[in-house]
């Protein structure tokens, strides 16, 4: 039965008139998801955290769930982007049990397509979430495959990619993904989502649970690249225990729609949370980003810093809260965002706020949005460059402070050659790309 | 005889509809540095940037010459290619661009157009490194982000060293002594007069005499109201050091007064 508030969008008529058997390890989620989906619906304009974003592509279409580990061997020739040093999976594809033996120590993997007894370590990804956004629940709705790792201080960087489906018809990808970091573990995960080889609209509905473990450190790196017809909505979520260190990069450089919502909880006191952002809208493009940090405990630290860039008639938006709750006394919460407009038509969102409920905190928070300097170009013209190339140095520029933040080698290098090639000129910055 | 490297007649101009240079005539032969001086807001900058094609400026009258080519009808990185090079006052940092790398590709951007052959990346090192013994640059602050986290001085030594990279026909200086300690402006100074040379010209703006004790010009011009009003050889500095601009200041105003 559909409530009165559910938006009849196709998509979601579609997910839940053609629903996946409520059986096996992955049948609470989908129950969940499904019943979750019935109640809510779906978002429309009118709902508040969608309201700059348009979902035009999205909830009007009938996705089908694409044939995830067929479309991972197809799009075998297109490039993946794995990254040197780095264990690299790509999800959908069945890792062969010989192949899961030889991770190295202190990377373990669980996957819900395995027979046998599931380890304790990975029961939790099988939970359903008390409180789900719309497209988690669709996304445990359509669930095919949960995978779960367990990182307890590797040196080797985990690195899961998310390729686009391969179909021509509209078709729709559901990764689930839950890390756990161990208590005093230091880890490094990377999520790269490369939908290069989709031939048709896809759509990739993402959910990454992250649990850091006391005193554990962990460096998660997000890199979505889009093409003109690939939406991608994700939602982070990490949990942060006591005197852990979470340092989140989520870069977005495209796509038709490219929407993270990061939600970061501190449930015991003492940790720290450092969240980066880079995000590029172009032509055509909507590169969304939410976050949410939830000060539930006290004394703990949360840095901000995002980025955005709008060039064309794209849209660039950045809406982030930080809730301190009663009690949370000792915490810190800085929140910075800045923009920059490339082009006339381009249009940028930004939507910080603070929502404070009790006295000993130090919060900030801040927005900017401005364009390119002349003095600024004329200083590079006035050394011979031209004014294409002034520009592409002086956007770089603004863009660095994030890059530079990126400690694996190969992520930056990703980042700065996939960024230097939006910006139309990867030729000419090959060294820079490199240094 | 030769075309004379800079040759500015009549020239006026404005920002924001605010009439700031009225009328400059000023000729700058091959191998001259010329000083041009004068009190705050008498149009010094506005005349370099002028020159250098910085946008937000309109000529407004008068013509200039750069080697028989109409210097105002070219883009400010042609300005560049063809071998003029302002000095700024207030340089701009880049994070995340090695300054190295940003020499380079000016430098090669200025060969192509010259029609040299372009530096590769060992070649090119080899070059800068002797370049910034002479405005005694580390390497390791060529090699950071241009002008990020450089202090005043260091910024302006990094304009030198730019300029000796770059080895301008015109080199325009604005300002370049202003905020620099005596170490500092000696080690400016050496780098400049290293430029001077039979094919290089120079064009010094400057608000104080001090400078003028360490890069010599062949003449001093005094600049007021967006005129000159006074040229002279190096003495006129000496004078002005002195006297100050007093007798120039009052002067427009007080004509026909009494």
């Amino acid at each position: 039965m559909i409530s009165a508030v559910f938006e009849a969008t196709p998509l979601a008529q579609r997910a839940l008139s053609n629903r996946l058997e409520l059986t096996g390890p992955l049948a609470e989620l989908r129950r969940q998801g499904a019943v979750l989906l019935e109640a809510k619906g779906l978002p429309g304009p009118r709902d508040e955290a969608w309201r700059f974003t348009s979902l035009r592509g999205v909830t009007d279409v009938p996705f089908q769930r694409a044939k995830a580990s067929e479309s991972a061997l197809r799009v075998s020739s297109t490039p993946k982007h794995e990254l040197a040093g780095a264990v690299s999976w790509v999800f959908g594809e069945v890792p062969a049990e010989s192949v899961i033996q030889a991770l190295p120590p202190g990377i373990e993997f669980w996957s819900s397509r395995q027979t046998g007894p599931i380890p304790a370590w990975a029961k939790a990804s099988l939970t359903p979430e008390k409180s789900a956004s719309p497209f988690a629940a669709l996304n445990a709705c359509e669930l095919e495959e949960v995978w779960c790792f367990r990182l307890s201080g590797s040196p080797t960087p985990l690195q899961i990619i998310y390729p686009g489906p391969v179909e021509s018809t509209p078709s729709m990808l559901t990764p689930r993904v839950r890390v756990v970091v161990e208590a005093g573990a230091q880890a490094c995960l990377i999520e790269t989502t490369t939908p290069e080889g989709a031939d048709g609209p896809s759509l990739t509905n993402s959910v990454s649970e992250i649990f850091v473990g006391p005193n554990a450190e962990l460096e998660h790196v997000r890199i979505s690249l889009g093409t003109p017809k690939s939406r991608q909505i994700s939602s982070v979520n990490a949990e942060l225990t006591r005197d852990s260190h979470y340092r989140s990069r989520l870069i977005s450089l495209g796509g038709a729609l490219t929407r993270t919502d990061l939600t970061v909880a501190f449930t015991e006191p003492g940790a720290h949370a450092d969240l980066d952002g880079l995000y590029f809208a172009s032509e055509g493009e909507q590169v969304d980003h939410h976050t949410v940090v939830q000060h539930r405990v006290g004394r703990c630290e949360s840095l901000q810093k995002y980025k955005g860039l709008a060039d064309g008639n794209g849209q660039a938006i950045f809406d982030g809260i930080v809730r301190v709750h009663p009690g949370a006394t000792g915490t810190s919460a800085h929140q910075q965002n800045r923009n920059l407009l490339l082009a006339e038509n381009a249009v940028v969102h930004s939507k910080p706020h603070l929502e404070i409920e009790n006295d000993d905190v130090k919060c900030t928070h801040g927005a900017t949005v401005g364009r390119l300097r002349l003095d600024e170009q004329f200083y590079l013209q006035s050394r011979g460059l031209d004014l294409a190339t002034a520009r592409t140095l002086l956007v770089y520029a603004f863009a660095s402070e994030i890059i530079d933040g990126l400690t694996l080698t190969a992520a930056r290098n990703l980042v700065r050659r996939e960024f230097l090639k939006k910006l139309g000129n990867p030729e000419l910055f090959a060294e820079l790309a490199e240094a | 005889m030769q075309n004379p490297m800079l040759k500015i007649e009549e020239l006026s101009a404005s920002v924001d509809g605010k009439s700031i240079l009225k009328g400059i005539n000023l000729e700058i032969q091959a191998g001259e540095v010329h000083a041009v001086m004068g009190p705050n807001g008498s149009g010094k900058s506005t005349l370099a940037s002028v020159l250098a094609g910085k946008p937000g400026y309109t000529v407004t009258g008068g013509k200039v010459t750069y080697q028989g080519k109409n210097l105002l009808e070219l883009a400010p990185e042609i300005r560049a290619r063809e071998g003029i090079f302002l000095g700024f006052q207030y340089p701009v940092e880049l994070p995340g661009v090695s300054n190295l790398y940003f020499l380079k590709a000016a430098v090669n951007a200025v060969r192509k157009h010259q029609g040299l052959e372009e530096y590769d990346a060992v070649d090119f090192l080899e070059l800068a490194k002797q370049k910034m013994e002479l405005v005694e640059l580390s390497t390791a602050l060529t090699q950071r982000p241009v002008n990020v986290g450089f202090s005043g001085g260091e910024k302006k030594r990094n304009e030198i060293f730019q300029m000796a990279l770059l080895n301008p026909k015109l080199a325009i200086l604005d300002e370049t002594d202003s905020g620099l300690d005596i170490d500092a402006l000696r080690i400016v100074a050496q780098g400049v007069n290293a430029q001077r040379g039979p094919s290089v010209s120079m064009l010094l703006i400057t608000h104080y005499q001090r400078l003028l004790e360490y890069i010599q010009p062949d003449y001093v011009h005094v600049l007021v109201g967006g005129q000159i009003v006074k040229s002279g050889d190096h003495t006129l500095a000496l004078d002005l050091e002195e006297h100050g601009y007093a007798e120039f200041l009052s002067a427009p105003t007080q004509v026909g007064a009494a």
